[in-house]
């Protein structure tokens, strides 16, 4: 079940959590996340056609559909993947790296999370006021050295401003 | 910050797979507890 939350501008927005995206999209759901992993970039919407026998129109029709399930999340008025958690689609801050391979994450949160999910390496951010970078390493799942991460948002407000989130 | 790795496989595991799902709120509040992540901040209600 999806739990419907009512958003300062009146929308209607579905929250975090409710079991319906397995039946829905899943495949290019899935295959959203391992071309990020495989690729470190997003696929495009021919990309996706193509590798899942796809009309452009009907991934078109997932990606909204997805989209509107905060399963991913696009660039404003297109079709470009912007987040697929924890990866990026656009350059930001946040980098993740394992081997000669870099991702893109959407926060701080998420770069320690594409390690999470891929195994030990590096996860880095920049600070924009003083344009220094920091990093940390993860080896054999311990994070060197220490530090705390600020969340901004309440859980259960995390999908009202993602992009701020 | 090693909360927060934890936090990011539970959270974020079997994203790669068709089938995988989003977890019922009652679950998601059980894994955030688990990790030590309580209080009004973490809850979704």
């Amino acid at each position: 079940m999806i739990i419907q939350t009512v958003l300062r501008n009146g929308r209607r927005s579905s929250t975090l959590v409710g079991g319906i995206l397995g039946q829905v999209n899943g495949p290019v759901r899935a295959y959203i996340y391992r071309h990020f992993r495989d690729e470190a970039a997003a696929p495009s919407t021919n990309d996706i056609a193509s590798a899942l026998g796809m009309s452009y129109e009907a991934v078109t029709r997932a990606l909204d559909e997805l989209a509107a399930a905060h399963a991913i999340v696009l660039q404003p008025e297109t079709h470009s993947i912007w987040m697929a958690h924890p990866f990026s689609g656009v350059p930001t801050d946040y980098t993740a790296t394992v081997g000669e391979r870099t991702w893109y994450a959407n926060c701080g949160w998420d770069s320690i999370a594409i390690l999470a999910l891929l195994g030990d390496g590096s996860f880095a951010a920049k600070d924009p006021l003083t344009d220094t970078t920091n990093e940390w390493t993860v080896r054999d799942g311990l994070v060197t050295p220490g530090g705390v991460v600020h969340f901004l948002v309440p859980a259960r407000q995390f999908w009202d401003d993602i992009g701020y989130t | 910050m090693q909360t927060v790795l934890q936090l990011g496989h539970d959270w974020y595991s079997g994203r790669f797979d068709p089938a995988w799902d989003r977890p019922e709120a009652d679950d998601v509040v059980s894994m955030f507890a688990s990790l030590g992540l309580t209080g009004p901040f973490w809850s979704l209600s």
